[in-house]
């Protein structure tokens, strides 16, 4: 299973490299992250909503933190990875209560979804990413974690 | 009497109703323009900013529309393709459609030359709006901001350009009554001094606007219900606002600026989520 899902992932990384251009793959992560919003406001629970929520920020974060650490990301990413990390460990905190946050109410969990999504869109900040390291965070966030 | 003084009143309140207009969309589509509304739904900002700007071309009765709609260059087998849409609409017909490139083009160069073109009266007497769509225009002029041509500089000062340009193909040292920047983070003195030189109002948000864009819906009804370009100002930044706080959870700060006299307007709502308790708390006191 894992060597399929390896194979796989290089595959998706050479077609993507071939036919891509940086604004396609930062919609394939703005599609990601809004497939997830749509399943948590779909889920029956606040508990099921709370975790699934906690996976996405988790996997993100995850993702950012090993693209940015990657010799393939060049300095001038950094500023932009830096941004939308910050983002999410801010509704990380937000969702659980810490750090200074209010922890989301139960009633509120779809709206915060929609809010994460948007705060991330409205940004220029994915604006300023390279093409090979949004192809990196969208392998880990995606097709890895 | 009676009559008479009711007739000259009518008169001169609707004198700016019926004064021509003429109103200037630049879109830059080249970009990845995707967001998802409340429901989730994927929507194209760029492509529904198009779809409004002709439906309000089509109702304007008095005046002319031009539209540019900047998106992604494409090939046909070795040959670039146009990669400019072009709409020039006058009292509410479309008088002429085609396409241009963008390629080898100084900024806003073959849309100044094909405004020269088209508009039959260059003078300024006319009521002169203009509305930009896009991304954050850098305040340090830098390579990146076309999708298409990712090493062509952009930035505020060849924007600055770009308008000069435009304004000259009319009538020189003349302004726009209204620029509408709808893009994150324009809103500033820097770029209101850069433009007090070419418009006398401008509305323009200093922090991130979603890309739901300003909403220029408003544009038609104020052309007949207000009375003066200040007011129409105003009114076209509030109803761009009160559309967007309905649209979304984010923070929403649009600025209305007088660039004679210096004053600002201001439309603020604050994010429905990620405040910090003291942050919270200082905003409370």
């Amino acid at each position: 299973m894992l060597k399929a899902k390896i194979i796989f992932t290089i595959l998706f990384a050479f077609i993507s490299i071939q036919t891509s251009k940086a604004d396609d793959l930062k919609k394939e992560l703005q599609k990601y992250i809004n497939e997830i919003i749509t399943e948590v406001k779909e889920a029956e629970n606040p508990e099921e909503k709370r975790e699934m929520l906690n996976d996405l920020f988790e996997d993100l974060q995850s993702a950012f933190s090993i693209a940015k650490n990657s010799p393939y990301v060049p300095e001038e990413d950094h500023k932009g990875i830096d941004e939308l990390q910050s983002k999410i460990t801010d509704r990380y905190y937000e969702l659980n209560g810490l750090n200074g946050f209010n922890k989301v109410q139960d009633y509120n969990l779809n709206q915060f979804a929609s809010f994460t999504l948007q705060d991330i869109e409205q940004a220029d900040t994915l604006l300023t990413i390279s093409l090979t390291t949004l192809l990196l965070i969208i392998i880990l966030a995606i097709l890895i974690f | 009497m009676k009559l008479l003084l009711l007739v000259i009143i009518l008169g001169c309140s609707c004198l700016y109703s019926a004064e021509n207009l003429r109103i200037i969309y630049i879109i830059h589509g080249d970009g990845n323009y995707l967001f998802h509304d409340k429901d989730g739904k994927a929507l194209n900002a760029a492509g529904r900013i198009l779809e409004q700007a002709k439906l309000n071309a089509e109702n304007i009765n008095r005046g002319e529309v031009f539209i540019f709609y900047q998106k992604p260059a494409e090939k046909f087998l070795f040959f670039d393709k146009d990669d400019g849409e072009f709409y020039y609409y006058k009292n509410s017909e479309l008088i002429s459609e085609e396409t241009y490139s963008r390629k080898d083009a100084d900024n806003f160069e073959t849309e100044a030359g094909l405004i020269k073109k088209y508009s039959e009266d260059k003078s300024f007497s006319k009521k002169n709006i203009l509305l930009y769509y896009g991304h954050e225009i850098p305040l340090n002029d830098s390579s990146g901001y076309h999708n298409s041509y990712p090493q062509k500089v952009f930035g505020i000062n060849i924007f600055a350009d770009g308008l000069g340009r435009i304004i000259n193909s009319l009538s020189n040292d003349e302004k726009f009554n209204l620029i509408v920047l709808s893009t994150c983070r324009n809103g500033n003195e820097n770029f209101a001094s850069v433009l007090s030189l070419f418009t006398n109002y401008l509305i323009a948000s200093p922090a991130d606007i979603h890309l739901s864009y300003m909403d220029s819906g408003s544009l038609i009804s104020l052309i007949e219900n207000t009375n003066s370009i200040a007011q129409l100002s105003e009114e076209f930044a509030r109803s761009a606002f009160e559309k967007l706080i309905n649209s979304t959870h984010t923070e929403i700060s649009i600025n209305l600026y007088d660039l004679d006299d210096g004053s600002i307007t201001e439309f603020y709502r604050a994010p429905e989520f990620g405040i910090r308790k003291k942050e919270s708390a200082e905003n409370s006191e």
